[in-house]
């Protein structure tokens, strides 16, 4: 075999090889599911029974015909008492649907008796990559009262992995803000450069999320306009979770990539979060992952494959639930 | 190297480099596409993933105007790592816009690096050829490394008996020189 055709055969071979073996990491970034663990349930040994809160919440229709409540009471019950969707002796939950920035803003503000109502949940019950579902779905299989997106961990290599009290993953990724939930019920912005994951769930963290970035910490923007989760552009469908005081919560997801719902950047995201009294928000996946669930119905509009109405599979939600 | 054979591989280096420019050309254009349907999202690696294609274009049209022109080896050096390069510089934005992350990513860009490496050094070791051409080396070779000392020896002798005895060589005759091998050799 002569030069010239040996090296053809030679660039030819190597060339296929190249294109394979592409073709395969594509297959193990977004098909090949693996299995690394199953769901470990919850730690609740993080909680103690006086830890509880006692909330007498009201029904909706007692809520608004009251007018004389006490101001433990007052302080208790949610602000937009019309709003109210769901209510127990643990948890409280108020819809608004907010239009801000050309965008539809949908607010859940919850009241829980104790953080371990704040729970989170895997797709098909197992931790490992590629390993989703839809958020509704994952939603109906833990009974959830109220689900939005987590913050797909499945698509990243690192990042701390804590969910209801375990680790599932213990190697961070650099200088990502984590947004850590304490058994008690409170918010904290860190960075896993400060700690391992063992040594977070040893101070009693109940839930750690690896998406970021932090939005406010203590009251104040923490994001500037330029502000962006890697190269995205500057309005998308978002997904947040803030604290505004003690077991006090709210959930939001915006629409957004539609001529109906323009979408938010993070320092829109991050002022709005604000304006609800948000003391600590943090952003969750958002985009096309972008989904909030109430009772088993979907209620924004999630935008998978651009301005398409569908909801995307991920691989995490959390939720608010019983069980 | 023969005028006909530098024609050839000049032809070739020339076609080689006009295929590696439409194929930059059209890992332009498809980045571009790519990046118009990913919603505003976007990465450094798909919209620049024609770069090692236009580089190794313009280098291989370069090249035929140089004195030393590289060969095959070179060629099946550089091409498939070119293409290794834009594979990998395309899954790199094709998981970035999606906003994900895979450990592999790294392979391809690193063998195309190594590969491409590889073709420049064979580049190097060609010029090198050329600065010092293959019959000056086979000459100072012969000179210096083919003769053997017997030969010497002959040569020598022959001379004596043409020139005749001198002052120098008074005490010598012809086929009596010494055949001592000298201490440096």
């Amino acid at each position: 075999m002569n030069h010239r055709r040996l090296r053809v055969v030679w660039t030819a071979a190597s060339c296929l090889l190249a294109v394979l073996f592409a073709g395969y990491v594509l297959l193990d970034t977004f098909l090949i599911a693996r299995v690394k663990q199953t769901a470990a349930g919850s730690n609740l040994s993080m909680f103690s029974s006086e830890s509880r809160q006692t909330l007498s919440f009201q029904s909706p229709q007692t809520v608004q015909d009251s007018e004389a409540a006490s101001p433990l009471e007052t302080q208790a019950l949610p602000a937009g008492t019309e709003n109210v969707v769901y209510s127990d002796e643990n948890i409280c939950i108020a819809m608004t649907q907010y239009r801000e920035y050309d965008t539809d803003i949908y607010v859940a503000e919850v009241w829980l008796s104790s953080a371990q109502y704040l729970k989170t949940a895997f797709a098909e019950n197992a931790y490992g990559k590629n390993v989703t579902a839809k958020t509704s779905e994952i939603a109906s299989q833990c009974e959830a009262i109220l689900a939005i997106n987590g913050d797909y961990y499945g698509a990243r290599e690192s990042g701390y992995v804590i969910r209801n009290g375990v680790v599932y993953r213990d190697y961070g990724s650099g200088s990502t803000d984590i947004l850590c939930i304490y058994a008690d019920g409170s918010f904290a912005i860190t960075n896993s450069a400060e700690s391992s994951a063992q040594e977070l769930v040893d101070a009693g963290f109940w839930q750690a999320f690896s998406f970021g970035p932090g939005l406010v910490e203590n009251g104040g923007i923490t994001v500037d306009q330029n502000t962006e989760v890697g190269k995205a552009m500057a309005s998308n469908p978002r997904t947040a979770i803030g604290q505004i005081s003690e077991l006090h919560y709210v959930f939001v997801v915006s629409d957004g990539r539609t001529e109906q719902s323009e979408g938010l950047s993070l320092y829109e995201l991050a002022a709005f979060l604000q304006s609800l009294g948000v003391q600590t928000a943090y952003n969750l996946d958002g985009g096309g992952s972008s989904t909030m669930v109430l009772m088993g119905e979907v209620i924004n509009n999630p935008t998978t494959g651009g301005n398409r109405t569908k909801e995307r599979s991920v691989s995490d939600i959390v939720y608010i639930g019983t069980t | 190297m023969y005028t006909s054979e530098r024609l050839n591989r000049q032809r070739l280096l020339h076609s080689h480099g006009l295929r590696l420019l439409f194929a930059a050309a059209f890992t332009a254009l498809f980045g571009a596409i790519y990046e118009r349907f990913s919603f505003g999202v976007w990465s450094f690696w798909m919209v620049y993933a024609f770069l090692p294609f236009l580089l190794g274009g313009i280098w291989l049209l370069v090249l035929p105007k140089r004195k030393a022109l590289p060969g095959e080896l070179f060629l099946g050096l550089l091409e498939p790592g070119l293409v290794m390069l834009t594979l990998g510089s395309i899954l790199a934005g094709v998981v970035e816009i999606y906003g994900t992350e895979n450990r592999l990513l790294s392979v391809l860009p690193i063998a195309g690096g190594v590969l491409i490496l590889a073709s420049a050094i064979t580049r190097v070791t060609a010029a090198r050829r050329k600065r010092l051409p293959k019959n000056v080396i086979r000459t100072t070779s012969n000179i210096y490394t083919h003769l053997d000392y017997s030969s010497k020896v002959a040569s020598a002798n022959a001379i004596l008996s043409l020139l005749g005895p001198t002052e120098e060589n008074a005490d010598l005759q012809p086929e009596e020189v010494q055949t001592v091998v000298p201490d440096a050799v």
